[in-house]
């Protein structure tokens, strides 16, 4: 456990309240430098598919769920996701991400016919489930996790996102998400998937009201669980989106504080090796700011991002836009699969 | 200090000393890649010569038409059009008077005036435009006309630059903006601009201002075709005529948005915006070479308000204030809000780390963010600042009052709402959590806040002596309802109003002091309406205060009540004070200590008509007038002898466990 009263703790949490922004910045450009010395700046292109947005969570932060018979509830058909997963594919997508609500209405097969369908007919590398869902299957279906991720793993899943961490402290979790994963066990679920021979991503969506040291302590779990697994791939941060949502009344948190958060991330995820800024939410510009404050990854073309827009954030973007942005920043973009590997050939274009 | 590209160390060297900035260094500085060794310089800079403050005014942008004859030949503005063409539009001057009545509703300081170069208005009309806005708002600083738009006029009457400008000066300008220098290069003019005043007209026009005593803003468009060298070059003009004249006030470099407009088109930029790089880059070597020019601003509808507020630590001191209209880059698809409010501009610059300060157009502080500071910096409490209060007490006729609209409120603000006692004042209602965040944010004048509040902001503000609401004994208002008794509440959850601080911070001394219990306290909305929902939430007990605490008393859930006034007294003999007024420092004590003794005037009122309010409390919150006379009665609001006894008493057990400061009481002089 996270011991606050640690001098490594204090030295973090000062370091991430008072530094003044540019030399924050410089410590987290020299880590990212040490770790990336070869001045690329990587990005990935797929989709992200929301199978469904029925869900029982009631997380207090999310304006994409709909409650179990409300009219806007849906659950997308095999050809559906088909058919979007082919549209990406034109657009050069090398994976897509499927995610979904807590949807009590689906059963396990479903999923696993799924994974199958996608396999046989659109073979593409699939980043599925957030731990958030598969302790949900775990409990709806009550299976183990390791039941639950061998089943997925055998009808296709490929790797595991790192979506509903939010923030990995018990307290502020009982607050905005009661009904949702706990810290402990969102943690122990991707040290499962680990186990299993899996990588993933692991998140961090801040100003649910959290303090300054709460999430120093996410961080800092993180590091924990990595440090016995290495199978986190990359950290991602980003804001509550309050807008649509039961926290319509929290304040936004600033373009300073996201910078000053990755800052920090990059400083105290010394064993992640990378990390993704999140221009989705901030925007292009704060996207690509944030390259030179420890991010080294562009993220994604989000082709389709049902549960960021549906609450405000509209930015949208084409690969050349990346592109561009990333050039600008002096360094070279570079294209990747899902583990960070470039994709080579493209090294050369 | 980090610099990590070697080309900039020289330049650094020349920075650090001092020295004027070669056009070849600002040449590298564009080009470099190492950001935050150029933020650095660029704050290096600033911080000597504006510290850590940021300026902000509030102002109102007003587009009297949009019908321009450069129409064709300016390629990269989606505003203008033609005078037959869709949505061309041309005001009246009543219209743009009626538009600008919004000046009364929100503190506007300045009317910025620009728009197209309309084939047929005459000088007159901008004359009279001007002479109307100061009829109506003699306060409102006009900053109006572009050099471009001053020398039309001076073609389409025949006259001078010098004529017209003198005309709008005696019609009440004050100072003129500095748009449409767009990039003085020729060629890039010739390409992007080809019709539009050349640059040693543009230069020449503000020199005359200067001279006339018209101070004036400056710009550069950046992010089309430019190159780097023609932006230095742009730079370097403006640098030369500011150490001939003086007269700029601000840099401002805007944004080229690349969306309807022909230039964006041709160029096949369409919704592509400049990036983040570049827009700090500007900012930056703006700052670092142009070190004749005191005020560098970021203008947050070109370029986001996330944007801006980053380039708060890249060598600005500036962000544009609340504009209340801004059509010209909207146009041009920014996709940036219309306005941002009073607060949320404080709050961007808070954020960025940064102390805000509402300037009026000249840069004199109208309203500084720590009352202390503000006077460390050299404003002596003299001519100039009564000269300053006055101006906010021009801009804001009234001191801006906070009310909790808690019945318990009622004995203090009863005559008020009843035109008994005549309070100076506008009334804002909210919850204790919310009026305790706008008086510290500037939104209030004077409000009541928690008594944790003023502990902990004590430097900000001046207590209202002899008001309070208090209690010696049971309060009826702040309760603990537990399912167990509260030696079982070890380790529980208990949810905790977000609504009042204090009363969450003295549930908290009475569980480690008194009761030696640790549980969990979750912040929960628990107000009036939120009761139905709160007891479905999982917990052992709940702090609710207010109304709800005495709607929540019938409720066959909780066996164990624990009423917080009653506990604090078994426990320290003394009463309990929840909530003070305070006045913010910065606001003029004169005006404070008449809301002060009209408040006195309307407790007495209140105190001798307790029956009255009763009965419009169990109107107002649903509770019976019965329970509502009993609660009034058990209130008490003095803050005599005792309750500085019970005040200080809780201070300092907080003080003692370090949650707030040690410190003293500082009240307003009585009224």
């Amino acid at each position: 456990m996270v011991d606050r009263n640690s001098a490594e703790f204090t030295e973090f949490l000062e370091l991430y309240q008072k530094a003044p922004l540019l030399e924050l910045g410089s410590v987290a450009d020299q880590k990212r430098e040490d770790l990336h010395p070869e001045g690329i700046v990587s990005y990935i292109v797929d989709r992200n598919i929301n199978y469904t947005n029925v869900c029982v969570a009631d997380c207090k932060f999310c304006a994409f769920y709909r409650r179990p018979k409300h009219t806007e509830g849906y659950v997308l058909s095999f050809e559906e996701i088909g058919a979007k997963i082919e549209e990406a594919k034109e657009l050069g997508a090398v994976q897509i991400l499927i995610q979904g609500g807590h949807n009590p209405y689906i059963p396990f097969d479903w999923y696993l016919d799924l994974l199958a369908y996608v396999k046989q007919n659109h073979p593409i590398h699939i980043h599925g489930f957030s731990p958030s869902e598969i302790d949900f299957f775990a409990t709806r279906f009550r299976r183990s996790v390791e039941e639950i991720m061998k089943d997925l793993t055998a009808a296709g899943l490929d790797s595991v996102p790192g979506g509903g961490g939010e923030i990995l402290v018990q307290n502020v979790r009982d607050r905005v998400s009661p009904k949702k994963v706990g810290a402990d066990r969102w943690l122990e679920i991707m040290e499962i998937a680990h186990g299993l021979g899996m990588k993933t991503s692991v998140t961090m969506m801040y100003g649910l009201g959290e303090t300054e040291a709460d999430r120093i302590e996410h961080l800092l779990r993180v590091r924990e669980v990595q440090e016995r697994t290495g199978g986190f791939t990359a950290f991602i941060a980003w804001p509550l989106q309050p807008e649509n949502t039961e926290m319509a009344d929290t304040p936004k948190t600033d373009a300073t504080t996201y910078l000053r958060t990755v800052a920090i991330a990059r400083v105290v995820l010394d064993n992640v090796r990378n990390l993704q800024a999140s221009w989705v939410t901030l925007g292009l510009k704060v996207g690509q700011i944030s390259l030179r404050f420890g991010c080294n990854d562009f993220g994604s073309l989000m082709i389709e991002e049902n549960v960021v827009s549906a609450a405000g954030t509209t930015h949208s973007a084409t690969i050349s836009e990346m592109r561009r942005c990333i050039a600008d920043a002096g360094f070279k973009p570079v294209p990747r699969r899902q583990d960070y590997t470039l994709i080579r050939d493209e090294i050369a274009a | 200090m980090r610099i990590s590209d070697p080309s900039l160390e020289s330049i650094a060297g020349k920075v650090i000393d001092g020295e004027r900035l070669l056009a070849s260094d600002a040449v590298v500085l564009f080009q470099t890649h190492d950001l935050l060794g150029l933020g650095e310089l660029a704050e290096h800079v600033n911080a000597k010569r504006n510290g850590d403050r940021v300026y902000f005014a509030s102002n109102q942008h007003i587009n009297p038409t949009n019908v321009c004859i450069l129409t064709k030949t300016c390629t990269f503005c989606s505003f203008a059009r033609r005078p037959t063409e869709d949505g061309a539009y041309t005001r009246t001057l009543e219209e743009v008077w009626a538009e600008a009545e919004i000046a009364r509703e929100v503190p506007v300081r300045e009317f910025h005036i620009v728009g197209g170069l309309h084939p047929k208005l005459k000088l007159a009309y901008y004359t009279e435009l001007i002479k109307g806005l100061k009829q109506r708002h003699p306060h409102v600083h006009v900053k109006a006309l572009t050099a471009v738009e001053i020398a039309h006029l001076a073609r389409v009457e025949r006259i001078t630059s010098v004529d017209v400008l003198e005309a709008l000066l005696e019609a009440g300008l004050d100072t003129i903006p500095g748009g449409g220098a767009e990039v003085f290069g020729p060629a890039i003019r010739a390409s992007i601009a080809g019709r539009k005043l050349a640059a040693d007209e543009w230069i020449r026009i503000h020199r005359e201002a200067h001279q006339l005593g018209v101070r004036s803003n400056c710009t550069m468009l950046y992010g089309h075709v430019e190159t780097v060298e023609d932006r230095v070059q742009h730079l370097e003009r403006l640098r030369d005529l500011q150490d001939e004249t003086g007269g700029f006030l601000t840099y401002i470099p805007l944004a080229y948005h690349p969306d309807h407009n022909e230039l964006g088109r041709e160029l096949g930029r369409e919704g592509t915006a400049t990036t983040g790089f570049d827009d700090l880059k500007n900012i930056a070597v703006g700052r670092l070479f142009l070190d004749n020019i005191d005020h560098i601003k970021t203008h947050w509808p070109m370029v986001t308000p996330l944007l801006s507020q980053v380039a708060l630590n890249f060598g600005c001191d500036d962000l544009e204030g609340t504009v209340v209209y801004e059509r010209i880059y909207h146009e041009a698809g920014a996709q940036t809000p219309m306005a941002l409010s009073y607060q949320e501009i404080v709050r961007l610059i808070k954020g960025a780390g940064k102390r805000p300060e509402e300037r009026d157009s000249l840069y004199n502080t109208v309203r500084s963010f720590h009352g202390d500071e503000a006077i460390a910096d050299g404003q002596t409490p003299g001519a100039e600042s009564s000269e300053a209060t006055a101006a906010v007490a021009v801009a804001r006729p009234k001191m801006k009052l906070g009310r909790i609209s808690y019945i318990n409120c009622f004995p203090v603000y009863g005559a008020i709402d009843r035109g008994l006692v005549n309070c100076p004042a506008d009334l804002i209602t909210g919850s204790p959590a919310e009026l305790n965040d706008l008086l510290a944010a500037g939104e209030l004048d004077v409000s009541v806040i928690s008594a944790v509040e003023y502990s902990k902001n004590a430097s900000l503000y001046h207590l209202l002596p002899d008001l309070a609401i208090s209690c010696d004994g049971p309060v009826r208002s702040v309760v603990l309802y537990s399912k167990t008794p509260v030696g079982g509440l070890d380790d529980a959850t208990i949810l905790v109003s977000q609504s009042s601080r204090t009363s969450v911070l003295l549930l908290d001394l009475l569980c480690l002091d008194v009761w030696h219990i640790k549980p969990n306290l979750i912040e929960a909305r628990a107000e009036a309406a939120d009761l139905n929902e709160l007891v479905n939430l999982p917990h052992q007990a709940v702090l609710v205060i207010g109304d709800a605490a005495l709607l929540l008393a019938d409720n066959p859930l909780y066996d164990y009540r624990y009423d917080l006034g009653a506990e604090w007294k078994t426990w320290t003999g003394l009463p309990f004070v929840f909530a003070v007024w305070a006045a913010r420092r910065d606001v003029p004590e004169a005006a404070a200590r008449k809301v002060h003794s009209a408040l006195l005037k309307a407790r007495s009122w209140g105190l001798n008509n307790l029956e009255e309010l009763a009965a419009s409390a169990s109107g107002a919150s649903g509770v019976h007038v019965t329970m509502c006379r009993e609660y009034l009665s058990g209130l008490d609001y003095a803050l005599s002898y005792a309750h500085l006894e019970g005040l200080t008493s809780f201070f300092r057990r907080l003080a003692v466990r370090g949650i707030v400061k040690d410190g003293t009481l500082s009240f307003l002089t009585a009224a």
